[in-house]
């Protein structure tokens, strides 16, 4: 799941509460505008409901929400990040995407304990860029814990 | 070499014949003298052996040619046919299927000798004697007889577990198994032959234990007791083909005494198939064989139709979306040229988004014959372990269905008619005693139902006693004496489809037929079907599934709450109706309406969904029945009806109260599908809160 081993990786990089974070290019499928988006009810409050890709029904998570923080505006610039974790698709929404970019493995710090008040379980590590500082996400943990412990499981069968 | 396309020619005709062997041999049993049918087989095996020859299949060109060998005999009088020698025709019929499954490579390497040897051997007139505790033929003891396996007696644990797995069609076969002398490796060996069986079946004992079998700590023997749905044929060859393995030997263990049967039953009690079905034999391979040289068939990857009809999916969206942007160019230009071409198209791409959606929708259809072909043989293979005389008769078998309503459908048809048999239907002696005919009738019929497909499986055997399975309620404690005795029968009878209502121990009480029946309706209710009883003491039961004709499209009732759309699966909804706020009654904290002198649990989707609810006063309600139970379901507004495709939630969301999928709008947008049976599964202790006041 991560890509240690490589030299050098591509990125795509948002914006998320003025922080900038960066996604494994290998797990992205696509980034879409937002849409009308249906609720779920009794769902988790992360958990913004579900959208229709192309006949597939794929869930969609507020990123921020899930980080335990405050949903942020809804603007033009808001973009759907399409994930791929093992075989679940899922969306989440972010304040605006800016770029892909490649960083070398070098460059690539662990995070530090505490990060902006996002838990360390979802972040894989940092990255220095240009005197910029990009929080690298480890999509695989995006999901439930628990979501993701059945998912190993059937893998692992 | 032989093209794909040919092998795939010789099988399609491999399986074709196969299933006449099978037909024939059934109506065979019945009618030895039927020169028809003899003819039929004769004409299949030498068929088969033909094509199989030609395409260097050698081992099932040599068993099929001591088939024709056997069935010239039989024509010309020299041999009589006894119950003996069909045994060992449907044990090569099986190792027929073994050899296809070869060729194709959905099986294992397939010894024939020991059949073709049986097959032979009846050429003298006269087969192995058969032994009373077993159906099929022994395993064959080794030529040099060096080695005799004596049984480990069975305990009471083991009885009761194979009990209880008969009850749920499975076999119980004892097996004993001696490896090669110069076997290197015991325990790899012990450790491969478990794997081999445990995808047959599941092994409920070994002697030695299977750690000290894994540890090598046994000599060259070992015995296990397996629970299966195989044959023993197909156990026997399968466990012969595995190397080093020097011999095999099988035991059927009937654990299901029933009374007088096992006795009686006698060395042939042949299973016995009706005239109905006999005649239906006869016409419809005819009909079959003149087609299936015409049709033309590829196979596809379930997947791939799936794929196609979530495009086909797409295409409806964009249809809806180019219309209505046909509508808006035909306000704004008039009758321009140019409207009326976008127009034209439009309408156009809807016809054939139609058409191509209705053709994919059929591709995924079947024949339910694909499973109802299957029964026959399980029927007189049940009927001959229990002693008991069935007249079998299959209807509808044409009768069509979505592939993958076909496969949930098998397992709880198996189970239905192995009870029908099992306890439903009386012994010779015992029907004879009553008055009835020597012969239980058991009727397997599907058929189309409007929207629906209603299979009934239809015994004349002892029926269900109502007033028993009411004093079983009370025992449990689901009821008082008293409001077990306000149950309708109806109701009674629901309470079979209970889980865990029914027990081992109540099985002759309740002539057993409550044992897995939670399975089975929950396996129905899992592809949206229904499941209805009707029975009437000592005359029999009647069991009627109604199945959508496919799991992907639905009619439902469209509402909606909040601004969202929600549907409700029509097969659900009995009816809508407008209320009054003020005709809301209360019982203690719930809210109740009274439509026709029935009082209905009151339940607000807004509220149960945590939305919120709304203060109208006129409110809209959707009557939604699951199981005999009602549930009156305030919605915001009424949409109307519509055909929806059934999309899953996904894995990430997984079950979700309520809510059983959700579907994809003309408009691209998603609705939600409304989960009747849960909802009213929700409200349901609300309801019994009422039975009891």
């Amino acid at each position: 799941m991560s890509s240690q081993g490589r030299e050098e990786e591509q990125i795509v990089v948002f914006q998320l509460h003025n922080q900038t974070y960066g996604i494994d290019i290998t797990s992205v499928r696509e980034i879409i505008r937002m849409e009308e988006i249906t609720e779920i009810p009794n769902a988790p409050d992360f958990l913004e409901g579900i959208i229709n890709l192309r006949g597939g029904i794929v869930p969609i998570i507020d990123l921020g929400k899930r980080f335990g923080l405050v949903s942020g505006e809804r603007t033009s610039q808001s973009r759907i990040i399409i994930v791929q974790v093992s075989n679940q698709i899922f969306g989440m929404i972010v304040d605006s995407v800016q770029e892909v970019l490649r960083v070398p493995a070098s460059s690539i710090e662990p995070p530090p304990p505490m990060l902006g008040g996002v838990d360390a379980a979802y972040l894989r590590g940092v990255a220095l860029l240009e005197e910029r500082l990009v929080i690298l996400l480890e999509h695989s943990r995006i999901l439930f814990e628990k979501e993701q412990q059945q998912l190993e499981e059937v893998i692992n069968q | 070499m032989f093209s794909d396309i040919e092998i795939g020619v010789f099988l399609d005709e491999l399986e074709e014949k196969l299933q006449i062997i099978n037909d024939n041999l059934l109506v065979l049993e019945r009618e030895p003298e039927n020169q028809e049918v003899l003819q039929e087989i004769f004409r299949a095996a030498h068929t088969i052996k033909g094509s199989s020859g030609v395409m260097g299949y050698e081992k099932m060109a040599s068993l099929t040619h001591e088939i024709e060998n056997l069935f010239d005999k039989i024509r010309q009088g020299q041999v009589t046919v006894d119950s003996e020698m069909i045994n060992i025709l449907f044990e090569a019929s099986d190792a027929l299927r073994m050899l296809k499954d070869e060729i194709t490579g959905d099986g294992v390497t397939v010894d024939v000798s020991e059949v073709v040897a049986k097959v032979s051997g009846c050429l003298g007139g006269h087969c192995d004697t058969p032994k009373p505790e077993s159906q099929a033929p022994e395993a064959p003891v080794p030529a040099d007889g060096e080695y005799r396996h004596s049984w480990v007696p069975l305990d009471d644990v083991v009885e009761s577990v194979i009990r209880e797995a008969e009850l749920k069609g499975y076999w119980a076969f004892q097996v004993a198994l001696v490896l090669d002398e110069s076997c290197q490796m015991k325990n790899v060996r012990a450790f491969l032959i478990f794997e081999t069986l445990q995808q047959m079946g599941e092994i409920i004992r070994s002697v030695p234990a299977a750690e000290d079998l894994q540890e090598g700590r046994f000599d060259r023997a070992f015995e296990v007791i397996l629970l299966t749905r195989e044959d023993q044929g197909q156990i026997y060859n399968t466990l012969m083909s595995i190397a080093e393995v020097h011999m095999v030997e099988l035991k059927l263990i009937a654990a299901l005494q029933t009374a007088e049967g096992q006795k009686e039953a006698g060395p042939a009690p042949s299973g016995q198939e009706g005239k109905a079905e006999t005649a239906e034999e006869k016409t419809a391979p005819t009909k079959e064989r003149g087609s299936a040289r015409v049709v033309k068939t590829v196979r596809v990857d379930v997947q791939k139709l799936d794929t196609l009809m979530n495009l086909v999916g797409e295409l409806v969206i964009d249809r809806t979306r180019l219309s209505r942007f046909a509508e808006i160019f035909e306000s704004q230009y008039r009758s321009d040229e140019l409207a009326e071409s976008i127009n034209e198209i439009a309408n156009h791409l809807g016809q054939v988004t139609s058409d191509l959606q209705e053709q994919i929708m059929k591709a995924r259809m079947l024949p339910v014959s694909q499973i109802f072909n299957r029964f026959p043989r399980m029927v007189r293979d049940t009927a001959q372990k229990l002693g008991k005389e069935i007249d079998f008769i299959v209807e509808g078998k044409e009768t069509e269905l979505d592939r993958n309503v076909i496969e949930m459908i098998g397992d709880p048809l198996i189970h239905l008619i192995r009870n029908a048999i099992d306890h439903g239907i009386e012994t010779p002696e015992e029907r004879i005693r009553k008055g009835k005919p020597r012969a239980g009738r058991l009727e397997l019929k599907a058929s189309y139902h409007e929207s629906h497909i209603v299979i009934t499986i239809e015994d004349d055997g002892k029926g269900i006693d109502v007033n028993k399975i009411r004093q079983r309620a009370v025992d449990l404690g689901l009821y008082d004496r008293e409001g077990a005795a306000r149950l309708s029968d109806r109701e009674v009878l629901d309470l079979i489809f209970r889980p865990g209502f029914s027990t081992a121990s109540s099985v002759s009480d309740l002539s057993g037929r409550g044992v897995g029946m939670d399975v089975v309706r929950t396996a129905i209710e899992q592809i949206n079907g229904m499941v209805d009883l009707d029975t009437k003491l000592g005359e029999g039961s009647k069991f009627t599934i109604s199945l959508p004709l496919t799991l992907a499209i639905i009619r439902s009732l469209m509402v909606s709450l909040d601004d969202q759309v929600y549907a409700f699966p029509l097969s659900n909804v009995q009816e809508t109706l407008r209320i009054n706020a003020d005709e809301i009654r209360r019982i203690g904290n719930n809210e109740v309406i009274v439509v026709r002198e029935r009082i209905l649990p009151l339940l607000r989707l807004s509220e149960f969904f945590g939305m919120g609810s709304s203060e109208a006063d006129k409110l809209y309600v959707v009557i939604v029945a699951s199981a005999e139970r009602r549930v009156a379901v305030v919605v915001d507004r009424l949409l109307g009806e519509q055909e929806i495709v059934i999309k899953s939630l996904g894995e990430y969301l997984g079950d979700v109260v309520g809510l059983s999928g959700a579907t994809i709008l003309g408009d691209g947008q998603v609705a939600l599908i409304v989960d009747a049976r849960g909802i009213v599964k929700e409200a349901g202790i609300v309801e019994d809160v009422q039975y009891a006041g």
